[in-house]
């Protein structure tokens, strides 16, 4: 596996526990300054404490977006400059599947979708001035088609993957590298509630995560993930609606 | 409604205002690539901007970074997530006095704009760096040296008086007599900002000068022609970096009397075409298929042979501006060590010790396969700044290209020079250096040294509103 660019100031969003967490450590090992900001406080200050000089603590929850613009100038500031901006913040909560909630739904657009855009929109509009700069946003497999277990989950990420898209043309031309990474099931928090066994742990989603940081486009962790969901995507609604995944 | 547009935040309309614009902010790199950082633009067009941008940090606790054309090859001209205030517009030759000589510049002038404008007039900087893409700010702070440093001094040496702003003190006048002046000048922009200078020219009759070039098999005999050769206005030494020591020494003197239209810029700059043929700003691209250890070593010899094989031994002609600044022959050359990074080691040695170090670093340098690219020398007399550079010396710049493939390699170099050169009693230029630790700087500078400009410090910028990022990375600062 290669190693990942020497990034020397990253901002992760969503660094509390899992991927996030992670990658704050993999890139403070590497020499990196990380602004790691997340909404739990506890588990910043651990890994603060596991890196000091190196990490930041930012507490901060990414659907306060009024707020966001003082958060991402408190991350720059404090770290000297930025190279690397990756919004990892994520939710999936249990939804039955006869379940419509809207407080569910709205939390997960707010937090995997909205705020993406509240700090993206924010490091483009930098990295586009400064002409230099990479910007990441963990998508999902998730997002490549409707699902029946979980419509809005699928649907944030979705837009997610859209979102970023159209951040990488309209940077195309700035040197500011905008990629797209879609995590297949990885062992973290979030999806504890889905008994997954014998799937990718945190640390080395983390690591492809950053291995493939700057190579633009959208980025499968796994060559078999590609495969796979390419395949996915080709099934034709009319049959796919019948298939219970 | 609870989420604000993004036009909104934008603008600073939601509760929490955004004093800083993002699209501001630009990417600044040290000459050559070897550092780098991000800050917010501002461009000065007078000396309120300066006041203004005072104020801004003063209030939001951001620093504040004076710079001109980036030609410092590390960091101490950069400042990440300061306001940098971009002097270039501010750049007036404000008064040129035809009888005395005195220019009085606004700072943002560049060596080339003040000697196109004075030289018709039959007037000359006294002292001018290897590119006249230095403003006049960089040039004071910096307090460059010449090929002439040994009889003429640096170029604070030839100034009347300054216009200086500092967070502390605002705008004040400082005479070239006053007992601050020598932190100020040479002092690396940590006190203040020169706004404008009284400079004393130099007369010249003549737009040449007469070069002598003469080829020194050993650094020994090398050594021996800059000591023997103390009539010799401007001196300085070219080595052969993957030689024993072998190089052309070079002595140049003004022209007496001559044709007037030597004076004319067309004279001094005739065309914008390397050999008649390719463009200047294009001509980077032909130097980088050389930009290697082959490529530098062919290069270095045929400047050897060349030297050895010219006809005869006697002066010749050339114009002031092509002898000066040979470092704008090719404008943007260092684009050619992309996409690795041009690394300077720069060190003044006194003269005693001077032809062993040398040696050595020569040594070390082709025992690693490091060779650098390039190799100058040039003799030096004592520096008056109170952060002085050099005693009775000469120095050495070596310049060196780092990849990713040799930095490690090369970072060790670097290491085992720096501490050889300061067993050697050497000294290390700030404009060239992005490695020194705290312990080295406190090694390159006297005690008494650091004391002086922490007062100084204390007194004109006590909060660190104008500490560069070499300066915080070396730890000298108001709060050391």
């Amino acid at each position: 596996m290669r190693n990942p660019p020497a990034y020397k100031y990253a901002i992760i969003v969503g660094a509390s526990s899992g991927i996030g967490a992670e990658m704050v450590r993999l890139l403070a090992e590497g020499g990196c300054t990380v602004a790691a900001v997340a909404r739990r406080e506890a588990p910043l200050k651990e890994l603060a404490r596991e890196y000091p000089n190196r990490v930041i603590p930012i507490v901060h929850d990414v659907t306060d977006f009024a707020k966001i613009p003082e958060v991402f100038l408190r991350c720059t500031d404090a770290m000297g400059g930025l190279d690397l901006v990756i919004y990892n913040s994520g939710v999936m909560p249990d939804v039955a599947p006869t379940e419509f909630d809207f407080a569910k739904d709205r939390q997960m657009i707010e937090v995997n979708l909205l705020g993406a855009i509240g700090w993206l929109d924010l490091a483009a509009e930098r990295f586009q001035a400064s002409r230099r700069g990479v910007i990441v946003a963990v998508g999902s497999v998730a997002g490549d088609r409707g699902r029946r277990g979980q419509p809005v989950y699928n649907a944030s990420k979705a837009g997610l993957h859209t979102y970023v898209e159209a951040l990488r043309n309209r940077l195309t031309g700035r040197r500011v590298i905008v990629t797209t990474v879609k995590p297949g099931p990885v062992e973290t928090d979030m999806t504890a509630h889905l008994g997954f066994r014998g799937v990718m742990s945190a640390r080395d989603a983390a690591r492809l995560i950053l291995a493939k940081s700057a190579r633009g486009s959208e980025q499968y962790l796994k060559f078999s993930h590609r495969v796979i969901f390419a395949t996915i995507r080709l099934i034709p609604s009319w049959i796919f609606r019948h298939i219970p995944i | 409604m609870d989420i604000p547009t993004h036009s909104d935040l934008a603008k600073g309309n939601s509760s929490a205002p955004v004093a800083i614009r993002l699209d501001d902010v630009r990417r600044d790199s040290a000459f050559g690539y070897a550092a780098e950082a991000d800050s917010y633009h501002r461009v000065v067009i007078n000396e309120d901007d300066i006041a203004g941008a005072f104020a801004e940090a003063k209030r939001t606790g951001r620093r504040v970074l004076l710079r001109g054309n980036g030609r410092s090859y590390g960091d101490v001209s950069l400042s990440g997530e300061a306001i940098c205030l971009d002097l270039r517009r501010f750049c007036s030759i404000e008064s040129l006095d035809r009888q005395t000589g005195i220019a009085v510049v606004q700072a943002g002038a560049s060596l080339a704009q003040i000697w196109q404008y004075c030289l018709p007039e039959g007037w000359w900087l006294p002292v001018v760096s290897g590119t006249m893409r230095t403003t006049l700010a960089g040039a004071l702070s910096a307090d460059i040296h010449g090929k002439n440093n040994r009889h003429t001094g640096t170029f604070g040496e030839h100034i009347d008086w300054i216009d200086f702003y500092s967070p502390a003190r605002g705008l004040e006048r400082i005479r070239a007599e006053d007992p601050d002046y020598w932190s100020i000048v040479g002092g690396w922009g940590q006190l203040g900002f020169i706004v404008r200078a009284a400079i004393r020219l130099r007369r010249v009759s003549s737009g040449n000068v007469l070069v002598q070039n003469v080829p020194t098999p050993t650094l020994e005999e090398m050594f021996a022609m800059f000591e023997s050769d103390r009539r010799s206005e401007y001196q300085v030494a070219w080595i052969d970096p993957f030689s024993h020591g072998r190089g052309v020494y070079s002595a140049a003197n003004p022209v007496l009397s001559d044709e007037p239209t030597s004076l004319f810029v067309e004279y001094q700059e005739p065309s914008d075409r390397l050999f008649g043929r390719i463009r200047k700003d294009q001509a980077w691209k032909f130097l980088r298929p050389f930009t290697n250890r082959t490529g530098m070593r062919m290069l270095s010899r045929l400047k050897w042979e060349a030297a050895v094989r010219s006809p005869g031994t006697g002066a010749k002609m050339m114009p002031l501006a092509t002898y000066h600044f040979p470092l704008d022959y090719v404008p943007d050359w260092q684009r050619a060590y992309r996409p690795g990074a041009l690394r300077q080691f720069q060190v003044g040695i006194p003269i005693e010790n001077a032809n062993k170090a040398f040696a050595r670093f020569l040594r070390m340098s082709q025992e690693a396969k490091l060779e650098p690219y390039l190799s100058v020398i040039k003799r030096h007399r004592p520096d008056p700044a109170v952060l002085p550079y050099l005693g009775e010396a000469y120095s050495l710049a070596l310049d060196y290209k780092r990849t990713s493939r040799n930095a490690d390699r090369l970072d060790r170099l670097f290491r085992e020079m720096t501490d050889l050169a300061f067993d050697f009693g050497g000294r290390f230029y700030l404009a060239k250096d992005c490695f020194m630790t705290p312990a080295d700087a406190r090694r390159n500078f006297a005690p008494a040294a650091i004391e002086a400009f922490l007062v100084a410090k204390r007194k004109f910028d006590p909060t660190d509103m104008l500490t560069t990022d070499l300066f915080r990375r070396i730890q000298l600062h108001a709060n050391t």
